[in-house]
């Protein structure tokens, strides 16, 4: 994932903390330059609806203007409970306006109408307050039924936790002892109008939830820092995230396909930019799905039950190539930036004493991050990528740093200092990938965010 | 305005030494000033300027959304103007504004010769500046302003810099106005009617604001002790909404919304008051079922308080507190549907004139009533799932806000600024701004409801290409809308200014009754030294 949105706002994040102006004047002229052909389209745009409203074809959902086609039985009985409601309100409507603009019509003082003295009615009175209760009270019963069909989770065919983080989604397979992210791939040059605009712009993630059809599936939603929502409209589920608590929702899709949603509780600067995407598969296409990733993970048929490590020695050179691309996608160089001298609060890595000093204290600050600091946590990355971005960072700019962490040295530092029991080496299992052992899924949730702007404060 | 010279023709029953206006010029007349006249004057001009503050944040936002991408701010400066808009409009903008009414027409309207405690009356608006001073400065801060929303839901609230603190204390202060404005109001309203004037004879705008004043001393502490749980959590080491600590984020939202709601009505029921004196006036015709209307208000207010967590159905409440919150709720359409049956039964058969003030209010029962069966669809727990935090909630509470409030203060401006200024405005211009208004403020929230059924989620600086036709058309007429208040400025300038040339009756409207229209235009500096006698 190369220069994604991600990367961009962590970069300037500098900017956050003293309100920069420069950036607005930037804006401005690259908006002025776009202005005319802005109004072109514009003008355009409203001929489309002079000439065609609501349109058929892709043009329709520009002009959308009801819920999501429902794709599970919760959406749908959503759906016709918006239509019937939104019915019974135009009715209403149109009745009570009806009257008044007659009345104003009709009852005018141009017109020569003198007014009546009325202004009590005990009957009138009762009566309009008595048919609205009965109205609603109508209303009430399927409401009742669709909000208790809606939170029966009980008896689900497979869970998924879901973890919502700044600013990004944590999908855990807790049945299978898999899990992985789910960031935003739009690339920054779409957002900033460098580029055309992809047709699932802002709604396309790199890791997308996979889910069978038909098959009843509990999300068991929190949050890691701040609250978010776990929003899929056409599955009809919201749920909001809540970090230190679980809550649980479900769907059954209906039919195969791409879903998309949205974050749904405002969570900080990128609450635009962290979308969700389900994927529903069918029944054998999931299967192959889930043995695929197993096998990826080194949680196949050859390697079950077995935590897989990666003991094979580098040399400086792989490590280095392989860690400067880490740097990037890591998001190393939001803050410490591509030349390594860091930015505001952030350290320069270009010269530090700890870049320059023995590994395990590196190790440690990689794998556990610094409390009360914008340095997170990195113990989601594997040994490998964790070992390459340390060479990476001792080989760069002035930094000339001779003691290399191989990924057996992190793979010890996770488990004190040892090699953890019952371990099959890659070369036994003849994987080198050097993928996050299973375990990781679960360290995940307790990782802490990547969290440019503000300092946390527990 | 309120400074014309005294009028020396009216009578007095007190000593001739009082018989001038003992008060300091110039600025110290503002500052010092106990008179309720003065002070609501400045409650209006704050409130006015606030609006235009609010309504900068506004464009900001909507000139951001006018097409996908990121063009005019950051997204961290979107989620300030967002949290600011809502904070300013609804704190600096909306409740002064009608704090500002009740202290210039509630004495007039009771035959009282002031306000019960003027100095009070005086230090709860100059509370309000220095709050405002610190909302605005706080954008400057590192950091920047809060970008929590204005729901200042934690733990967003407690990641940010100290441009939330100054928020927090900011609401602490316009809490303390707020409360003291209405101990000031109670008492008022129930100790200085003039004779005869029994609290079922009041005037409806007298009755909706002592229910508002109830309302807010009940539910201003409860923000008061949300926000004060904030900053302690941000900075004395308490964990009252961290979960690691054994608190819960979601408390805040349940103690945050048991003053919020009952804030929508804070809001909604003045203008209210305002509606129900306009549309009797213009259809020359009493209000119908005065005494429903009195009850009416007093159980939306009740009901208010146990509703609050209908803003709140996505946070996994327990099933059976879903379905209560959602007929709790769903009740509420009870009373206000008495309200507007009996608005429309005062025009009924009576003698309509459509002056800008009653096409204000016409407005206002158009649009409140829209913005009521939106909040009906909200009710239903399981469509809210699908249309919290949406676009579609952004245009609900718009219509409620922009329409209840706003709408209805236009009105009031119209209807009274004559008896507060001494002129007529042009009833052209009032019409164009009528006209204006209305449709730029439809052109601009009528599609944020699709955009909310489509998926839009609120509180986004960017989106899908497949939202860009409405919100650019939203934004259109968000600017509109704003031009269309600059228009209005200069309507009241040249009615407060003597520029529409038209001198203004002591009662300018033939239909209007009431006290205040007893007294001449514009209203002399101390009014009722003697009380009047109601019959």
């Amino acid at each position: 994932m190369n220069a994604t949105a991600h990367q961009y706002f962590r970069a300037s994040a500098r900017a956050a903390h003293s309100f920069s102006w420069d950036h607005v004047k930037f804006e401005q002229q690259h908006m002025k330059a776009r202005a005319s052909t802005i109004y072109g389209r514009f003008l355009s745009r409203l001929g489309v609806v002079a000439g065609a409203p609501l349109a058929a074809g892709p043009a329709a959902a520009d002009w959308a203007i009801n819920l999501q086609q429902p794709n599970s039985a919760v959406a749908q009985q959503m759906y016709d409970l918006h239509i019937l409601i939104t019915i019974i309100c135009a009715v209403i409507f149109c009745g009570v306006f009806g009257v008044m603009f007659y009345s104003l019509y009709a009852h005018r003082k141009s017109k020569g109408h003198k007014a009546a003295n009325f202004h009590e009615s005990t009957t009138v009175e009762v009566i309009w307050t008595v048919i609205p209760f009965l109205i609603l009270l109508g209303m009430a019963f399927p409401a009742t039924k669709a909000v208790l069909d809606m939170r029966d989770s009980s008896a689900p065919e497979m869970t998924v936790k879901v973890t919502g983080y700044q600013w990004k989604w944590g999908y855990d397979y807790i049945h299978e002892g898999f899990g992985f992210m789910s960031t935003l791939s739009t690339p920054l040059a779409q957002i900033m109008g460098q580029e055309a605009k992809g047709e699932n712009y802002l709604l396309e993630v790199d890791n997308p939830m996979v889910v069978p059809v038909g098959t009843k599936v509990r999300v068991l939603v929190t949050a890691n820092d701040v609250l978010h929502a776990w929003w899929v409209p056409a599955l009809g589920v919201k749920q909001d995230a809540i970090p230190g608590f679980v809550r649980d929702a479900w769907f059954r899709a209906d039919r195969p396909g791409i879903y998309r949603g949205n974050c749904a509780e405002l969570c900080g600067k990128e609450h635009g930019y962290m979308p969700i995407v389900v994927e529903v598969k069918t029944k054998a296409d999931y299967d192959k799905w889930l043995a695929a990733e197993k096998e990826k993970r080194g949680l196949g048929k050859a390697a079950a039950a077995a935590t897989v490590i990666d003991d094979k020695v580098y040399t400086k050179e792989e490590l280095v190539a392989h860690g400067e691309q880490v740097y990037q996608s890591a998001g190393c160089v939001g803050c410490h930036q591509a030349n390594g001298k860091g930015a505001g609060s952030f350290p320069a890595l270009d010269g530090s004493k700890l870049v320059n000093g023995p590994k395990d204290p590196v190790i440690a600050l990689l794998l556990n991050g610094k409390p009360g600091t914008a340095m997170a946590s990195f113990k989601h990355l594997s040994d490998k990528d964790l070992a390459a971005v340390k060479a990476y960072i001792g080989a760069s700019w002035s930094n000339k740093v001779t003691d290399l962490a191989q990924p057996i040295d992190f793979t010890k530092a996770r488990n004190g200092g040892q090699l953890p029991a019952g371990a099959q080496t890659s070369a036994a299992s003849g994987s080198s990938s050097g993928a996050a052992p299973a375990a990781t899924a679960e360290a995940n949730s307790e990782g802490a965010p990547r969290q440019a702007l503000f300092r946390p404060r527990q | 305005m309120a400074s014309v010279p005294h009028d020396h023709t009216h009578g007095h029953g007190h000593d001739a030494a009082h018989d001038h206006d003992h008060h300091p010029t110039g600025i110290m007349r503002w500052v010092t000033t106990t008179n309720h006249k003065d002070i609501g004057t400045m409650y209006m001009l704050f409130s006015f300027v606030m609006f235009i503050a609010g309504g900068i944040m506004a464009l900001g936002i909507r000139a951001e959304l006018f097409q996908p991408g990121l063009q005019v701010v950051r997204p961290e400066l979107f989620n300030q103007l967002t949290t600011l808009h809502g904070i300013v409009m609804i704190f600096g903008a909306i409740m002064p504004a009608f704090v500002g009414f009740a202290n210039w027409m509630l004495p007039l309207q009771l035959g009282a010769p002031d306000m019960a405690f003027a100095r009070m009356n005086n230090w709860s608006f100059w509370l309000l500046p220095p709050a405002a001073i610190l909302l605005i400065s706080s954008f400057f801060v590192p950091g920047g302003a809060a970008a929590g929303g204005w729901t200042l839901y934690p733990p967003l609230s407690i990641q940010s810099g100290i441009g939330m603190d100054m928020m927090i204390f900011a609401v602490h202060i316009m809490g303390a106005s707020s409360i003291m404005g209405s101990i000031n109001i109670i008492t008022t309203i129930l100790n200085m009617r003039a004779p005869g004037m029994t609290l079922m004879k009041m005037p409806m705008f007298a009755w909706t604001w002592l229910i508002t004043a109830f309302l807010l001393i009940a539910t201003m502490p409860v923000l008061a002790g949300a926000v004060t749980m904030l900053l302690t959590d941000r900075h004395f080491g308490t964990t009252f909404f961290n979960a690691a600590g054994g608190g819960d984020p979601v408390m805040f939202q349940h103690i945050f919304w048991f003053f919020g709601h009952p804030e929508v009505y804070i809001i909604a029921l003045p203008a209210f008051g305002v509606v129900s004196q306009i549309i009797p006036a213009f259809s020359r015709k009493p209000l119908f079922g005065y005494a429903s209307m009195v009850y009416a208000t007093a159980s939306i207010a009740i009901l208010s308080f146990i509703v609050w967590a209908h803003h709140m159905y996505t946070t996994g409440l327990p099933v059976a507190g879903q379905l209560y919150f959602m007929y709790a709720t769903m009740l509420i359409a009870v009373p206000t549907g008495v309200k507007v049956f009996n608005w429309l039964a005062t025009m009924w058969r009576g003698s309509i004139t459509l002056e800008t003030p009653m096409l204000f209010c016409l407005g206002f029962l158009f649009l409140f009533t829209m913005g009521g069966f939106t909040g009906l669809v909200l009710s239903l727990t399981p469509v809210d799932i699908q249309l919290h935090d949406t676009y579609y909630v952004v245009a609900h509470f718009h219509y409620v806000m922009v329409a209840g409030a706003l709408f209805s203060a236009f009105a009031a401006v119209y209807y009274w600024g004559p008896k507060w200024t001494g002129w007529m405005y042009e009833e052209k211009l009032g019409k164009i701004h009528f006209w204006w208004s209305l449709i730029a403020f439809n052109v601009t929230f009528f599609p944020q409801h699709f955009l909310g059924l489509a998926g839009m989620p609120r509180r986004i600086p960017d989106y899908n290409q497949q939202f860009e036709n409405w919100n650019m058309i939203s934004s259109v007429g968000a600017f509109a809308f704003g031009l269309a208040q600059v228009f209005f400025i200069w309507v009241v300038w040249r009615m407060a200014t003597g520029k529409s040339g038209i001198r203004a009756a002591a009662k300018p409207w033939d239909g209007a009754e009431g006290l205040e229209w007893t007294v001449p235009s514009p209203a002399p500096y101390h009014t009722f030294e003697t009380p009047p006698v109601v019959k």
